[in-house]
């Protein structure tokens, strides 16, 4: 029954995706449909640099090489992001694999202890290696988790946007995000976030987030891709900024590469 | 940089000074020794990258082929090896380098230089530690491992009995639980079935065993016996490990030689008590899983062990016994994870030391039966590992506990690091253990007791 919920989700998401790219008229949830997809490539590769920031204004950096895949359900994804800098995290590395019919699979490979170990991945608002994006940020929102509604439409840097309010679909999901609503502001262009907002259990604004240097990434597939991702915990006024480099699609990247072989390969 | 290293070797190392019409070999060995130390701390310090452009390059070029390294300077209250010592100050210099040297070929090297006393009290030696070094042939579906390598097999947390490959040193004064283990000489051969499917073929027969904190009174003459390098003494295991679809499990097979070694009573010569120190066969049948229900991930280890006193008869060689952990955890608040364990060990044809008729041999093995378990034919056990993180996980405090509940003994390690920047690292913490000084595992380290500190800077 599960398996077939799921079947029928993803017919109705990718059915979705391409009757609503014709439609002026669009739902919440188609739009969040094409939001959910346009950063979808085949498979990518990529380094980043993430620099995180405190309220005074000293500054720490992590680099790593991202490598993503679609699975063959051409919803869920893959990822196996390697720490490469600096030396105290250098060889952590993180396997995350997506199932939109189920909870995701992520593991986490700590060269200090030569060990690999799975993770709640409920835990969705866990911090990500102490950045401000949590889990739930790096591998996506489900559209189905969240009940969606337009509030109205806003100019963002000189881009028409929409404006959408997501609110969690049930108590499970607001418990395992932490999140009691978010706000994106969708360009109407090409479906790419361009800024949001996450409030808390409580109601109140806890981070904003804001994309930007956003690239036509694959052009055949109708692809596009932040360069420059942020996330401010306003609560604390802590930022965290991730540059993409040499970001590249459509590789022919084996599925076998996202394994526990090249989750512990340092 | 060099010179006064070099300079530290020699003066914390006075009995070792190399006499060079006596004894060319000794001289030799130590003269690499001192090579061996002066380049870990002189690549340390080049990866401060303090220095002229020809050294930045050569980091550089370091970097590229995966180096990193650090310096550390540690101050422990006590030693870990039982006995009166006071105040250690410390420093170790230690560096990773992963050269690839194509496609196929990667290889691994971490070697560790160390004083622990640089106050030099006698005991106060620099010593280095290969850690790794082993080269790694990829081929399509398989990956070949040979040389000094640290395999850690088990997914239950920090209590791991099916992890039996690599040694561990428990008196080494550094803080961090993964600071421990050492390599074995080995291959290891893995084949992947498909991306969640790998079989592991163990082979050694270089056996290491465990460094324990045994410390003896002046009237016992220990002595120990290593089991020599040949291919009776081999080690080989079996594994095979499954990841993904919401269930991580292993089963394991370990034919090999116990790393926590046996005490054995000799006899008596000139009023003193004769012991050996040695390491039994032992074959481990073993098993893992983890498994996330909802909020909590669950972890559970299982190892039923086969010695070479299947029917309980040597009090110097431990039991058959069945060691089981079971637990859970789960992360509250975003950053306060806690981890509960449950751990079972039952003893199969036991029999109580202490009914043992020579007074002489009964205490030695009562010490053997405290270090080995085997105290009582049921033990129960508890661990709970709390580990808070803050600041974006710049403040990490963490306490890592066992509570054994048929002789109330206790082990509490609190640990409190502090990142000040990407390269500096300040560690702050303390082991206590208390219970019965004669019969109880965590009674008998109670001189081990010691509060911590350590700057480390890495790069």
């Amino acid at each position: 029954m599960k398996k077939f919920c799921f079947a029928v989700l993803s017919a109705v998401m990718l059915f979705g995706f391409a009757h609503t790219s014709f439609a002026e008229d669009m739902s919440p949830k188609d739009i969040m449909i094409k939001n959910f997809f346009v950063n979808r490539v085949k498979d990518s590769k990529s380094e980043s640099a993430m620099t995180l920031i405190n309220e005074s204004g000293q500054k720490r950096e992590r680099k790593s090489t991202g490598v993503s895949k679609l699975q063959k359900n051409g919803i869920d994804n893959m990822r196996l992001i390697k720490f490469i800098s600096p030396a105290d995290v250098k060889g952590t590395s993180n396997l995350m694999i997506e199932h939109s019919d189920g909870d995701d699979d992520i593991w986490i490979y700590l060269p200090a202890l030569k060990k690999v170990r799975r993770l709640v991945s409920s835990n969705k608002g866990d911090s990500f290696v102490g950045s401000d994006f949590s889990y739930a940020d790096v591998i996506g929102y489900k559209v189905q988790d969240f009940e969606h509604k337009i509030t109205g439409s806003e100019n963002v840097d000189g881009v028409d946007c929409y404006v959408i309010e997501s609110v969690p679909a049930n108590n499970k999901v607001r418990q395992d995000n932490g999140l009691s609503k978010r706000k994106s502001w969708m360009r109407k262009d090409n479906f790419v976030t361009v800024k949001g907002e996450n409030y808390d259990l409580s109601g109140e604004l806890y981070k904003v987030f804001k994309a930007s240097d956003i690239q036509f990434v694959d052009k055949e597939n109708n692809k596009w891709q932040p360069m420059t991702i942020e996330m401010t915990n306003v609560q604390v006024n802590h930022k965290t900024i991730v540059h993409f480099s040499n970001y590249k699609v459509n590789t022919g990247i084996d599925e076998g590469y996202f394994s526990q072989r090249n989750l512990e390969r340092e | 940089m060099r010179d006064i290293s070099h300079r530290g070797i020699w003066k914390g190392n006075k009995t070792n000074q190399p006499q060079m019409n006596t004894d060319n070999h000794r001289f030799l060995k130590l003269s690499c020794k001192s090579a061996l130390i002066n380049v870990l701390f002189y690549f340390v310090l080049l990866s401060s990258q303090i220095g002229f452009a020809e050294e930045k390059k050569l980091y550089s070029k370091l970097q590229e082929e995966g180096f990193t390294g650090f310096l550390r300077t540690d101050y422990f209250s006590s030693d870990k090896a039982s006995n009166d010592k006071t105040d250690f100050f410390g420093v170790t210099a230690q560096l990773k380098i992963l050269p690839r040297f194509s496609d196929k070929i990667d290889s691994r090297f971490e070697a560790r230089a160390y004083n622990f006393d640089l106050l030099n009290r006698g005991n106060g030696n620099y010593t280095t530690e290969l850690l790794e070094g082993l080269a790694i042939f990829r081929f399509e579906n398989s990956d070949l491992s040979a040389g000094k390598q640290i395999i850690t097999w088990g997914r239950a947390d920090g209590v791991n009995p099916t992890d039996n490959l690599s040694p561990k040193n428990y008196t080494l004064l550094l803080p961090e639980e993964g600071d421990r283990k050492t390599g074995v000489a080995s291959l290891k051969y893995d084949y992947y079935f498909s991306p969640e499917l790998t079989a592991t073929l163990f082979y050694s027969p270089f056996f290491e065993p465990n460094k324990v904190p045994f410390a003896f009174p002046s009237f016992i003459q220990p002595t120990e016996k290593k089991p020599a390098y040949n291919i009776e003494n081999s080690e080989f295991a079996f594994k095979l490990n499954k990841i993904g679809s919401d269930l991580d499990w292993s089963i394991s097979y370990f034919n090999g030689f116990d790393l926590t070694p046996d005490v054995r009573y000799l006899g008596t010569d000139g009023g003193k008590r004769l012991i050996e120190i040695s390491n039994h066969r032992i074959q481990v049948f073993g098993g893992d899983f983890a498994k996330n229900y909802g909020r909590y991930g669950f972890r559970g280890e299982a190892a039923y062990i086969l010695t070479e006193d299947m029917d309980g008869i040597y009090p110097y060689i431990k039991n058959p016994n069945l060691y089981y952990i079971i637990g859970g955890d789960r992360t509250f608040i975003e950053t306060l994870n806690i981890n509960l364990q449950f751990i079972g060990r039952y003893i199969f044809k036991y029999s109580d030391v202490e009914k043992s008729q020579n007074q002489a041999e009964r205490a030695i093995y009562i010490k053997n039966a405290t270090f080995s378990g085997e105290l009582d034919e049921i033990q129960y056990s508890m661990s709970g590992r709390l580990d808070y993180k803050l600041f974006n996980e710049t403040l990490d405090m963490e306490t890592f506990g066992v509570w054994n509940f048929n002789r109330n003994d206790y082990f509490i390690r609190p640990i409190v690091r502090y990142s000040f920047t990407d390269s500096w690292k300040g560690i702050i913490g303390g082991e206590y253990y208390e219970g019965d000084e004669n019969r109880t595992l965590f009674g008998v380290l109670k001189k081990n007791n010691t509060i911590f500190m350590e700057l480390k800077y890495f790069n």
